[in-house]
């Protein structure tokens, strides 16, 4: 009777232990997904604010004269592509009439000359 | 019923199988879901760009008369194309010249290389007055803006889709 005893006693350690596993298991992947989660939350708003410069730079190309802005995050503009850092998300200005710049947070100047657009820190 | 030692075990492995199966169709139902909604956000991202390019596109072409302001009469490729040399006001030349030009040229012009782009100009009855490009069943997004075309008033519809 005794030996039987110890026997169930096994199998419910390994159950267990096959229990744990798995959770153990799935708390790995689940913060392994926060993880990805909170990146992706991250792009998410600097791909709208990437998108909103580029809207105000072209309305201030259009608007002709010179515009003071804020922005949130710092940010470069070369070849018509806006890269916002730190995760480096990037969008395209849809006319080629910005010039190349590296703007910090903060405020800064978008003036026409020209045809140009040209950006410059405050 | 009176259970005997070994019919008990084989209660609790078919209440084992249960169980596992259970557990098994959840975590695939969860697993799923968040597959399927991760796609979901990065579909809604590309949207999003793709709004903001129609959008930043049209609004250019109906505002400014393009960079140089005659690049209609320009054998070299403009930097940027605009339609109106007065805001809301298309002109004749800058339309038929856009119409005429490389639809591969006008996209790399645009900085819109991973999509493809229709341009149509109505009026008022929706008669077509110019268009460039192709239609495509593909997701797009389109943008209309009254403008005035020949003295009269017209919409003009840029269309962004993807390939």
């Amino acid at each position: 009777m005794n030996n039987k005893r110890g026997q169930v006693s096994t199998e419910a350690l390994f159950v267990i232990g096959a229990i744990f596993l798995i959770f153990m298991g799935i708390a790995v992947f689940r913060m392994e997904k926060m993880r990805e989660i909170t990146f992706l939350k991250q792009d998410i708003v600097a791909k709208n604010a990437c998108l909103e410069i580029s809207d105000a730079l072209v309305q201030a190309f259009l608007s002709t004269g010179s515009a003071r802005m804020k922005t949130d995050y710092s940010f470069s503009v070369y070849r018509q592509v806006i890269t916002v850092m730190p995760r480096n998300i990037t969008c395209v200005i849809t006319s080629n009439v910005v010039s190349s710049a590296n703007i910090t947070k903060g405020f800064f100047r978008a003036e026409r000359q020209g045809e140009t657009l040209v950006l410059t820190n405050i | 019923m009176k259970i005997t030692t070994s019919n008990r075990a084989q209660v609790m492995m078919t209440d084992l199988f249960i169980a596992l199966s259970i557990f098994l169709i959840l975590m695939i139902a969860i697993f799923s879901f968040m597959m399927v909604y991760e796609r979901r956000v990065n579909s809604n991202m590309a949207y999003e760009d793709m709004r903001a390019k129609a959008m930043q596109i049209a609004n250019f072409l109906v505002k400014s008369p393009g960079v140089p302001a005659d690049w209609e009469y320009n054998s070299t490729s403009p930097q940027a194309i605009g339609l109106a040399p007065v805001p809301l006001i298309l002109s004749n030349d800058k339309v038929a010249n856009f119409t005429r030009m490389d639809y591969d040229k006008i996209r790399k012009t645009f900085n819109i290389r991973h999509y493809d782009f229709s341009f149509m100009l109505f009026d008022l009855d929706s008669n077509l007055l110019a268009s460039k490009g192709n239609e495509s069943e593909n997701e797009s997004v389109s943008i209309s803006r009254y403008v005035r075309f020949n003295n009269t008033n017209s919409i003009m519809l840029f269309k962004v889709f993807r390939h």
